[in-house]
């Protein structure tokens, strides 16, 4: 998958290329708005990352005039929150979804696919780790045959986790992606429902698909 | 009526107390228009029984003298005299015909010859130099006559000169035709039924003579005065009350411009201002000083926007950066190590100032009416329903029920209203007691969404109700920040619903059960999936 990252602070350009790199992602990466203009409208990209305040062309320019061409990439924003009108802009302009600085990797690439899988249809809709089976689209979960009934939330941290099998997931990250940067950081949710997970995915016991990471958090068995 | 208002009691106050003041007035000169009146009828009464007191008169002259007394007696009932005669052994020499039956005659005393002021002195014997015709009276008489009223004495002596020659004169016994010494005339007013009379009695030696006038003159005129002053006084009053009502008005305009823009003065609208031309002076230093706070008010709130909307956008790339890097060496360190420990603990301090600083902007913008919520179609029922689920997964010793109505659909931004829903959830449970339950009830009013969100365990003290949704605030101050982060939750919540035109409050907090609700506007649902405008939101 090919991504134009357009970031003009070398440090975040710098983890979250790396981060997209490790998920096998063709990154190509520019900090000046003009240049990312002329790229975008040059060459075919699966996805924009876009931050809005950059030298030159500012991100919602660039948008605004990827649009007036039809030209219709899958584009994710990089905002803040102090930037609420800037989000509310993004999106009537025809962003496809947008992230609000500070972020983790992880996150970014979780959108980046539910971007593209939006974008092309159903290849990337089914991840399969290990004899598990999600359906992104269906939100059909099997393991092996078995069919296996989960709630949103479960859902949602399984598919989080399971997208990078073999990295470490810290809880607080957890818990940002599945219940909101603003959840009580000293419960314990994350846990009770990664136990609940495994209850149900594994009912037997037979070995766990998800590692307890000891005074961290957890990570996805690499198969 | 409104007693509060100033203008109504202002008016009241002028109109009250100058219809005292007129009240007042008009009865003084009511009193003294009536003596005037009744003085001249005195004087008038007794210029006429002066002359026929003074002199004695024989018998049958009586009817003739009161006959002559004009107007007679009867006629004009306004103008009416009354004539009494009584003699000295108290009998009725004459009495006018029209005298009402109700007064008995002896109100009026019979002449006394042993008062001394009317003792008859003979003259003296002639002088034997020789008889003196026309003169003056002797010296003793004149002293025993009153000699301190000179009308009386001075008739006298002007009436002996004219009189006719006394040819009587020693043949003994009082001559026929004699001046009296009289006593000063009496006014007395006595009520018959048929009207007020003033009587005027003067008393001579021989005889008592009374005569009266009817009131019934004065009191027409005096109805007539009264009248005119009861006609008058209620329009003065109210020209007095209109007129204070204006002046008071308009002296209270500048007062009602001043809580007009008082009232304009909104954390957005902070740059009202009053115009202070053509005000009182009294007023222009209170709008001076009015304007000179709101320049304040606008110059530090301008500021104190700036700096957390700065602040937080001045620490995104940092915090941005910061995070990354640690999670990306997290990654890297040995799994399980000490060291991916250590960028764990790390990571979660990151955390915490993320959280902190995102709340302290959304409050800021709350604060200068910008926060305006992204708004899409979001179902409530499914938002409520994963905090529900949260609440059971997480508070295995409650007992979490709800009540929630299917397809509840809003028009929110659905991370500001998950961070509310978290918010208030979390705090049930923690403020909860063992074996205590948390209930969810969503339901639907007329327009707007209702979510109920009830806890058992210990009431919030009815004393901090007020103080519940302050920032920084916290039940129990030695729980510290373990138990409830920062204390921005409850404030955070309640302007995160106001700016959906929704609201939180605190519905009730007794033993052992507390109760928030949440309102939020429900969804058009002839708009369904409709992306609304941050304007339309409006703050």
């Amino acid at each position: 998958m090919r991504v134009l990252l357009v970031e003009d602070q070398e440090r975040i350009a710098g983890f979250v290329r790396k981060a997209l790199e490790e998920q096998g992602f063709t990154v190509e990466l520019v900090g000046d708005g003009d240049e990312a203009y002329l790229r975008a409208q040059r060459e075919r990209y699966d996805v924009i990352v876009l931050d809005i305040m950059l030298p030159g062309r500012d991100g919602l320019s660039i948008l605004r005039n990827l649009r007036d061409q039809q030209n219709l990439v899958p584009v994710i924003l990089l905002t803040a929150r102090s930037e609420l009108n800037e989000r509310l802009e993004g999106l009537n302009l025809g962003a496809d979804d947008y992230v609000t600085k500070p972020f983790y990797a992880e996150e970014l690439i979780a959108r980046i696919h539910a971007v593209a899988r939006r974008a092309s249809g159903d290849q990337l809709s089914v991840l399969q780790v290990a004899g598990l089976t999600v359906n992104l689209i269906t939100r059909e979960v099997k393991r092996g045959q078995m069919l296996v009934d989960l709630t949103a939330r479960e859902f949602r941290l399984l598919e989080y986790l399971m997208r990078s099998p073999g990295r470490v997931y810290p809880r607080t990250q957890i818990l940002e992606h599945v219940w909101g940067y603003d959840f009580d950081p000293s419960s314990n949710v994350v846990d009770v429902y990664i136990q609940r997970l495994r209850r149900k995915l594994d009912p037997a016991g037979e070995g766990h698909c998800i590692e307890t990471v000891r005074g961290v958090g957890y990570r996805f068995r690499k198969p | 009526m409104r007693l509060h208002s100033f203008r109504v009691r202002l008016t009241l106050l002028s109109v009250s107390v100058s219809g005292l003041v007129l009240a007042v007035f008009a009865l003084s000169a009511w009193a003294l228009i009536r003596r005037i009146h009744l003085d001249q009828i005195d004087r008038e009464m007794a210029e006429r029984v002066g002359p026929i007191a003074f002199v004695t008169h024989p018998r049958e002259h009586w009817p003739w003298i009161g006959g002559g007394l004009s107007p007679s007696y009867g006629g004009d009932s306004t103008q009416a005299r009354l004539f009494l005669v009584k003699g000295g052994g108290g009998e009725i020499v004459e009495r006018s015909p029209n005298w009402p039956s109700t007064l008995p005659t002896d109100r009026f005393p019979a002449p006394s010859p042993a008062d001394p002021r009317l003792r008859y002195l003979p003259p003296p014997p002639p002088p034997p130099s020789g008889p003196r015709r026309g003169g003056p009276p002797p010296e003793d008489e004149r002293k025993d006559g009153r000699p301190d009223r000179p009308a009386p004495s001075s008739a006298a002596s002007d009436s002996e000169r004219a009189g006719p020659p006394r040819d009587d004169r020693g043949k003994g016994g009082p001559p026929p035709w004699h001046f009296l010494p009289v006593t000063p005339p009496a006014f007395t007013t006595e009520r018959t039924r048929g009207g007020a009379w003033r009587f005027c009695t003067m008393q001579n030696g021989e005889v008592t003579v009374v005569l009266g006038t009817s009131l019934a003159g004065l009191g027409a005129e005096m109805a007539r005065v009264r009248n005119g002053f009861l006609a008058a006084l209620p329009v003065a009053l109210l020209l007095i009350a209109l007129g204070s009502w204006l002046v008071s008005r308009r002296a209270l305009r500048s007062v009602e411009d001043l809580a007009d823009v008082a009232e304009r003065v909104t954390a957005s609208r902070l740059d009202q201002r009053i115009p202070a031309e053509g005000v009182e002076t009294e007023f222009r230093r209170l709008i001076t000083v009015f304007n000179g706070m709101l320049d304040r008010l606008e110059r530090s709130f301008g500021q104190a926007v700036r700096f957390s909307a700065d602040a937080a956008h001045e620490l995104r790339t940092p915090l941005t950066i910061l995070q990354g890097e640690i999670a990306q060496a997290l990654q890297e360190a040995p799994t399980g190590s000490e060291q991916q420990r250590v960028y764990n603990d790390l990571l979660e301090e990151v955390q915490r100032l993320k959280a902190i600083t995102q709340k302290l902007l959304l409050l800021s913008q709350a604060d200068s009416g910008q926060l305006r919520p992204t708004l899409e179609r979001v179902s409530l029922t499914g938002l409520v329903g994963e905090a529900v689920e949260d609440a059971q997964a997480l508070a295995s010793h409650l007992t979490v029920t709800a009540d929630l109505s299917p397809n509840v659909a809003v028009m929110a931004d659905r991370d500001l209203v998950q961070q509310a829903l978290s918010n208030l959830s979390s705090n049930a449970a923690k403020y909860n007691r063992d074996g205590g339950s948390i209930e969810f009830r969503l339901a639907t009013g007329d327009d707007t969404a209702e979510l109920a969100i009830t806890n058992t365990g210990p009431g919030i003290p009815p004393q901090d109700h007020d103080r519940l949704f302050e920032r920084f605030y916290r039940a129990d101050p030695s729980r510290g920040r373990r138990i409830d982060g920062v204390g921005l939750g409850l404030s955070l919540a309640r302007e995160i619903a106001r700016a959906h035109r929704g609201d939180l409050v605190l519905v009730e907090s007794r033993d052992d059960r507390t109760t928030f609700r949440v309102t939020l506007p429900l969804a058009d649902p002839t708009r369904e999936g409709d992306q609304a405008s941050a304007a339309e939101a409006g703050t």
